[in-house]
């Protein structure tokens, strides 16, 4: 009782307050020379909340950890308050706090060529440590395996250790068009999994929920998909690293009002930008698309390199993922739409759609080149990239860099080869 | 006497089969043999690894590195066509870089994705689906397997299965007469004979069965592919005995069936999800704990040696938990770390002898 008196009132009370206290407070250090969003602030405030909060969730709601890509929308009808580990690692390898949270793991005997995320989260998971006080623990793990095989491996782990369900929503890959007895499958896994929250939560399904939760996301999504697009406007209003920033809110809280309503703050104020034409740079001379999940712990560094550079990344394949199947999202058929939407993402589609995608992109956002990011954790989305750069570079002309690195362990980040090749790249694009 | 893989599958072409390179992990042996395809699984094919690194970063497995390379550098007219079971991020990645990317290897792709784990009512409509979808699939590429063909595989690779667990029998109770390496190559056997071929060779096994003399320290081998030549040979010299096993090459794909379905869609996915336990499919941990220390148990031996590939993601997840469980019930472990492109040196041997010194 007390637990849910606590909940509440820190949600209804406190939260308002902390995020207002959040957007007015000064930001942090901006990059050199960078234009940094006022969002910013506000962003900041909701990344608090939603972490802050979750330290009292347990016991009052029942607590999910999902990753990225699974159908979170199907959680929301029961209540349940998600933590996203994939995300929670970004955040740690951003504080750079990557590398010694992955060698807590490997000291448990973990291999040091697993996943950095997963390597993190086991990190956080044996020693306690995270930037954001305390994660709540979780009754359910939700994973689908439209990303990666790992989750399902890393989530297994967690399974045990934490000896609590698993539930699984198993994406077959797409070698080619979505198949109809793939398509049926997920159906079928959906009315399975529907029934078992019901059995976890103890609370019974209601349609028009799901429904609503839909449309929440479909709009959010939409609006993801619309602030992108002013990265097309030359010059861009902001880079890729603002972006990737602003992720947290279509990851880990699609299907909840406030995602949408902070993605209109960002979106009027990016739109604000074009109609000014407010650049973050001085002089936009050389644009890039960019290939694979973000650097976190080197956003800084390789913003700023760009901008002595005058080059902007305007686009990438990976903001682009949650915005990509959202043609698919259609809440009079919800579970159809759920499964497609869910299936047909980058990571789950072959390499042939990758190639096309991205040189969709690179003709939309009027690029010069693509840097790909070749992570040493993700080999789903690393395996077949240099074959990808040949046939962009031999075929369609589209200089592409190779970037040889890791999203969160900054062992495995060579600055001064990087730095060299990076620098290599851009004056040959001039 | 284990024919040589080349001349084999040469042999069997000339014959009129039809050959396929299928790359690893579980996918209906069943329903290709009934097609009159000889599927030749490639995990191990000697070749120039080298190749590998102008498509594949350095952390990809060994495995996939020796694959593309094999693919890529194949004697035209080998091999008509490819399967790839859908296993892990990087068979999967492989799969679709050959068909969408390569064009080298012209030959026809079929891929097959077996349901992962937690098994549900949903995984097992859809497998039973899915192995119709490659039938199909292979009567595009100009091949049927009719129902009947499909359940007489179906009886002859159950005799199979029974030859290798009586094989491990034996070899629990010290009555193998030959080395590791023998072994090896009867294990590989599994990888591209045709069913009959397998059973006769066990069978010249058979009349040779006597006492083995040459008794070592037993050992427990487990991994997704724990078969360097190296690896064995290093066994060999040290006088242990693999006696029993659990690899994703051999009897993570053998099904734990008593009965018998007469629809043959129907028994391929009851045999499916009738497997040990393995990562690739997504199954329990603990429950792949249990079944470790329960085969540990029935096999006699006191210590599990893990042979993982490097860069292998879903072995390496679950090890620290196994060698946990696995210690705390009593049960020695070794982890060996291999590198299939790099072969094996000193440290390991050292490393295995004071390993087998505890058991
Ligand atoms: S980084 Fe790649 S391998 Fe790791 S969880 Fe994400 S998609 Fe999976
Ligand atoms: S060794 Fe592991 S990573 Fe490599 S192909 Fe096999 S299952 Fe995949």
């Amino acid at each position: 009782m007390f637990g849910q008196v606590r909940y509440w009132a820190l949600k209804e009370l406190f939260i308002p307050l902390l995020r207002t206290y959040e957007a007015k407070r000064r930001g942090s250090r901006p990059r050199k020379g960078s234009l940094p969003l006022s969002s910013n602030r506000v962003l900041k405030g909701l990344i608090m909340s939603h972490y802050y909060l979750g330290r009292y969730a347990k016991g009052v709601l029942p607590v999910a950890w999902v990753t990225s890509g699974a159908p979170v929308e199907l959680l929301r009808p029961f209540g349940f308050y998600t933590i996203y580990p994939e995300n929670h690692s970004a955040l740690c390898a951003a504080q750079k706090m990557g590398g010694g949270l992955c060698l807590v793991a490997e000291e448990r005997g973990y291999s040091k060529d697993l996943c950095s995320y997963a390597k993190i989260d086991l990190g956080v998971f044996f020693s306690g440590r995270t930037p954001v006080g305390r994660l709540p623990k979780p009754d359910l793990l939700f994973a689908s395996n439209n990303i990666c095989g790992t989750v399902l491996y890393w989530y297994r782990v967690l399974s045990k250790e934490y000896s609590i369900p698993l539930i699984v929503f198993d994406t077959p890959f797409n070698y080619g068009p979505l198949r109809q007895e793939d398509l049926d499958y997920m159906l079928d896994q959906i009315e399975e999994i529907i029934e078992k929250l019901q059995r976890i939560s103890k609370r019974e399904f209601r349609m028009e929920r799901l429904i609503k939760t839909m449309r929440l996301s479909k709009a959010t999504c939409e609006l993801w998909q619309e602030i992108l697009n002013t990265m097309k406007q030359i010059p861009a209003p902001a880079t890729i690293f603002d972006i990737f920033s602003h992720m947290l809110p279509i990851v880990s809280l699609r299907g909840l009002r406030s995602a949408h309503s902070y993605y209109q703050v960002l979106y009027w104020e990016l739109l604000q930008r074009v109609r000014d034409k407010v650049s973050p740079l001085s002089e936009e001379r050389i644009r890039l698309l960019w290939d694979n999940i973000a650097i976190w712990y080197k956003m800084r560094d390789l913003s700023e390199l760009m901008m002595r550079h005058k080059a902007n990344l305007v686009g990438a394949t990976y903001t682009n993922a949650w915005a990509e199947t959202i043609v698919h999202m259609d809440p009079t058929r919800p579970f159809e739409s759920l499964a497609k939407a869910y299936s047909l993402v980058i990571l789950n589609n072959n390499l042939y759609h990758r190639l096309e995608l991205i040189r969709k992109l690179a003709t939309e956002f009027k690029v010069n080149g693509v840097i790909m990011h070749s992570a040493r954790s993700c080999k789903p989305y690393s395996l077949g990239q240099y074959d990808i750069k040949r046939i962009l570079q031999e075929r369609y002309n589209l200089p592409c860099l190779i970037l040889e690195g890791d999203i969160a362990d900054e062992r495995y980040y060579s600055d001064e080869g990087n730095k060299t090749r990076i620098e290599a790249f851009l004056e040959s694009l001039i | 006497m284990i024919p040589q893989r080349i001349p084999y599958l040469l042999r069997k072409k000339e014959e009129g089969w039809k050959v396929f390179g299928i790359l690893p992990g579980y996918y209906p042996k069943e329903i290709l043999l009934g097609a009159e395809i000889l599927p030749v699984e490639i995990w191990d094919p000697r070749v120039d690894t080298a190749f590998a690194y102008r498509h594949l970063q350095h952390t990809v497995c060994g495995i996939v590195k020796r694959a593309i390379s094999f693919l890529m550098a194949l004697p035209k007219g080998l091999i008509d066509g490819i399967l790839v079971p859908h296993t892990c991020d990087s068979l999967q990645n492989l799969g679709t870089l050959i068909k969408d990317l390569l064009p080298v290897t012209s030959l026809p792709c079929i891929f097959f994705y077996p349901p992962k784990g937690p098994y549900r009512k949903s995984s097992f409509e859809y497998l039973k689906r899915v192995l119709k979808v490659l039938q199909r699939d292979l009567e595009a590429f100009g091949t049927q397997a009719e129902g009947s063909e499909i359940t007489r595989w179906l009886n002859e690779m159950a005799k199979v299965y029974q030859a290798y667990r009586k094989l491990f029998e034996l070899l629990t109770r010290d009555l193998f007469p030959s080395k590791n390496r023998a072994l090896l190559d009867l294990i590989k056997g599994f990888g591209y004979l045709l069913p009959n071929d397998i059973l006769e060779a066990f069978g010249e096994i058979s009349k040779e069965m006597s006492p083995n003399k040459d008794l070592g320290p037993k050992v427990f081998i487990s991994g997704i592919y724990p078969y360097e030549v190296e690896l064995i040979e290093m066994l060999d010299l040290l006088k242990a005995r693999i006696v029993a096993e659990d690899s994703l090459f051999l009897t993570r794909r053998f099904p734990n069936r008593t009965e018998t379905s007469e629809d043959p869609y129907e028994e391929l996915a009851y045999r499916y999800f009738s497997t040990p336990p393995c990562p690739t499919r997504g199954l329990d941990l603990g429950e792949r704990a249990d079944y470790l220390i329960q085969r540990a148990r029935s096999a006699d031996v006191k210590g599990v040696l893990f042979g993982t590939v490097k860069f292998c993601e879903p072995e390496s997840f679950d090890l620290p938990t196994l060698i946990s469980v696995l210690n705390r019930e009593g049960l020695n472990t070794l982890h060996l770390e291999m590198e299939p492109t790099k072969g094996m040196d000193m440290a390991y041997l050292t490393r295995l002898e004071a390993f087998l010194e505890t058991l």
